[in-house]
């Protein structure tokens, strides 16, 4: 073998070899070789976000004595301002966290930054706030803009052209004005402020624990569920899903187009559906509604059951008219409005 | 001696158009995963009445990871009357039964079903244990498995959509610090769930149900006659029936699981030669009844051919090396020489090899891995490795059918990890 073709080998050898290279270093190292992460104590829960400050925030009130303005988490220049009650007026601005061990009332046009107050909490139109915990009722005022989220034990009322950041929950109703926008919203129920028609509509039903009868079902491309017939079935068509006035499906609905509910007609499984989902006046599903569209609420339509909360998720928007109710969360990811 | 060359040289436009078409499926994949609409998951089900479900967990000398796996789904947010857990003793030798009994006397919901017959392996323990399920719902783990606090509420999730027969979470090795191997597999595995199984899923194709970290309705089973008690790859041949029958598989990337991968190359071998003899019998089982399946559309199909393909592919890609040795030798090779066939060559490096290399890089750089993407080339010199594994596995497949014999249920040896 002559000198030459030794060096194309040995060439040969070294492209092979070579790549390998910065690896073993990383091999030796073990720099990067953690399994990925994966946190086991977590369970979803809509009040993740609420809960988790709630326990932050606790221990720094329980051990504060009075009203102080003391440091906040050990971070640097970032205080907490501890008051038993806080009654501020108009433009109200705080670059503090603030801890009340009773109400917080704001006025118009006040800017605040995280607040924890066990009271109940009152802002005034126009404010803009970051993160707001209560234990009792809020109510914002309108114009009202949130930058992250809200969580309260209680009822929450948002006024009319809000923006509620990315999350807002409650243990009891949340009430929307007009035009507010929203990402998320938990409550028992999200309500629209102007008509309560499905709400008290909801009242005369009974626990509906199960959320879907049927035991068949039925494989097809398009429905028409005639105007008060009842399908026992679960409907799983390939193109669009037409329940007609005054029906009842039985089982759940799966369409890889749009589906619409009429009016007064009711579902009693769940609603997933590739495009949009709507219900028309006065219309209810008892189960989940999972659209990869919008998914519209008619005036007085109705999702979930006040005994058995459920999710609306809508991929892109879901949109909540007057008189319009869902017990549970409402989940849109392009942005949801009443 | 013509007829054979033509044959021969048919043969090799035939693994040339298969291999470029996989080509296209990994690159197709990979975009989607980076670029494309996700398709939405039912992470987000808010559900305070879920139904009753149950928990089988089949066991064959599982001493040493028993107890990690029970103490996990028993810690489960999962109300306590709703969960019921069948924890499979299967012929073990060592103290699995004892561990298995010691839970059923000290929780009502565990249950301890032992089989005593003359079959064994996963797909009969299941058939077994399925007799005594009361719930329409059933999740399966595996013994390695340690599911995480909220994990059986996200995958049971899935079943708020109708048209679903079965879920599938995504699974993480736990003990990928061990060896270079186990650091390989947790790539090959990121691969596999991140991008492959969640792209097929935007696709709306076939996600595959994995036999663990996942779910079935009993009454899709009882409808399809259980498994196949000889099995060696139940869930493989579920995923295909559930598919024939016109169900759907729901992927759930959120949906993740710590399991113990292989930790010596002979185990790893082991491994993957069973799922390879089972995988390959699913195909001949099912490959027609698939393509004629009238729920499917054509994209469906394909994706069905390629995904029961897959385990044929390394004896498939080999005979095709060597036919197109031989014509080379023979001087018979097409197009062999000057500027095509570097073109070709240089073609396929870039796009064809590289192309599942590319799909396990994105799917780490979307997990946040930083140095671990030093090791990618690794899993270029793994590919035979790998190929020797899947064609032994083909081959006794393949002895199988002409010896009609039943393949024995080799199982992965466990270690036991808890660094995680």
């Amino acid at each position: 073998m002559s000198g030459g073709e030794i060096l194309v080998y040995a060439l040969y050898a070294f492209a092979v070899i070579v790549p390998l290279l910065p690896g073993l270093l990383e091999l030796r190292t073990g720099s990067d070789d953690d399994p990925l992460r994966i946190d086991s104590s977590y369970a979803r829960d809509p009040r993740f976000l609420g809960k988790s400050m709630r326990e932050k925030m606790a221990p720094i009130l329980n051990q504060t004595k009075g009203e102080a303005r003391v440091p906040f988490l050990n971070r640097k220049n970032e205080y907490a301002r501890v008051v038993n009650a806080l009654d501020g007026g108009d433009r109200t601005a705080f670059e503090d966290v603030v801890l009340s061990r009773g109400t917080l009332c704001v006025g118009n046009e006040s800017e605040l930054l995280d607040i924890y107050a066990r009271g109940n909490v009152r802002v005034g139109s126009g404010s803009r706030l970051r993160t707001l915990a209560g234990d009792a009722d809020a109510d914002l005022g309108p114009g009202t803009q949130v930058v992250r989220w809200i969580d309260v034990n209680g009822n929450c009322s948002i006024g009319n052209g809000s923006d509620l950041g990315q999350s807002v929950s409650a243990t009891g109703r949340v009430v929307l004005g007009d035009n507010v926008r929203f990402n998320r919203v938990f409550g028992r129920p999200v309500v629209s402020v102007t008509g309560q028609r499905a709400e008290v509509r909801a009242l005369g039903i009974g626990p509906m624990f199960t959320t879907s009868m049927a035991v068949d079902r039925l494989l097809v491309k398009t429905v028409f569920v005639e105007p008060d017939e009842t399908y026992d079935v679960d409907i799983i068509a390939s193109s669009d899903v037409e329940v007609g006035p005054g029906a009842c499906v039985m089982g759940s609905i799966k369409s890889r187009g749009r589906v619409l509910i009429g009016e007064g007609a009711t579902v009693i499984g769940n609603i997933i559906a590739r495009g949009t989902v709507t219900l028309k006046a006065d219309a209810t599903c008892f189960g989940h509604i999972f659209g990869e569209g919008d998914v519209m609420l008619e005036e007085g339509a109705l999702v979930g059951e006040r005994h058995a909360p459920k999710t609306l998720h809508a991929s892109r928007t879901a949109v909540i008219s007057p008189g319009a109710c869902v017990f549970g969360w409402v989940i849109a990811e392009r942005g949801g409005r009443t | 001696m013509g007829l054979a060359l033509g044959l021969l040289q048919l043969f090799l436009v035939a693994v040339v158009a298969l291999m470029a078409l996989y080509t296209a499926r990994h690159w197709i994949f990979t975009f989607s995963r980076v670029y494309g609409k996700q398709r939405m998951s039912f992470s987000d089900v808010y559900e305070e009445h879920p139904p009753e479900i149950t928990i089988l967990v089949p066991m064959h000398n599982e001493a040493a990871v028993a107890e990690a796996c029970l103490d996990a789904i028993l810690a489960s947010d999962y109300p306590r009357e709703l969960l019921r857990v069948i924890a499979i003793d299967d012929h073990s030798e060592d103290e699995t039964v004892e561990i298995l009994y010691a839970y059923a006397q000290h929780d009502p919901r565990v249950q301890v079903v032992e089989i005593d017959g003359p079959f064994r392996g996963k797909a009969n323990a299941l058939n077994v244990a399925l007799a005594q399920v009361t719930s329409d719902l059933v999740l399966v783990f595996d013994a390695d498995y340690t599911p995480g606090r909220g994990l059986i509420r996200t995958l049971i999730n899935a079943f708020v959509d109708p048209e679903v027969g079965a879920v599938m979470g995504r699974v993480v090795p736990r003990n990928t610090s061990r060896s270079m191997l186990t650091r390989l597999l947790s790539m090959e595995r990121a691969g596999g769930y991140q991008v492959d199984q969640q792209a097929r899923y935007n696709f709306d194709l076939l996600p595959q149900y994995g036999g663990t970290v996942g779910g079935f309705r009993r009454r899709l089973l009882t409808d399809m006659g259980g498994f196949d008690q000889h099995s060696l790859a139940e869930d493989t041949e579920l995923t295909a029936k559930i598919f024939r029958y016109g169900w759907k598989i729901v992927y759930d990337n959120r949906a993740e699981c710590y399991e113990e991968v292989p930790e010596t190359w002979q185990s790893r071998f082991k491994q993957l030669r069973r799922w390879s003899r089972g995988h390959n019998r699913v195909f001949w089982s099912h490959i027609i009844g698939l393509l004629q399946a009238p729920h499917l559309s054509i994209a469906q199909r394909v994706d069905a051919a390629l995904l029961l393909l897959c385990y044929s592919v390394p004896p498939i890609l080999i005979a095709g090396w060597l036919a197109a040795l031989t014509m080379f030798l023979m001087g018979r090779l097409p197009y062999a020489g000057g500027i095509t066939l570097a073109f070709c060559v240089v073609l396929y490096n870039a796009f064809g090899n590289f192309a599942p290399v590319y799909q396990v890089a994105t799917a780490e750089v979307l997990d946040g891995s930083t140095t671990r993407l030093l090791l990618l080339p690794y899993l270029f010199y793994m590919f035979p490795f790998n190929s020797w594994s899947i064609t032994s596995g083909f081959i006794d497949a393949f002895g199988d059918v002409f010896k009609s014999r039943r393949g024995h249920w080799d199982k992965t040896a466990r270690v036991q990890e808890t660094s995680a």
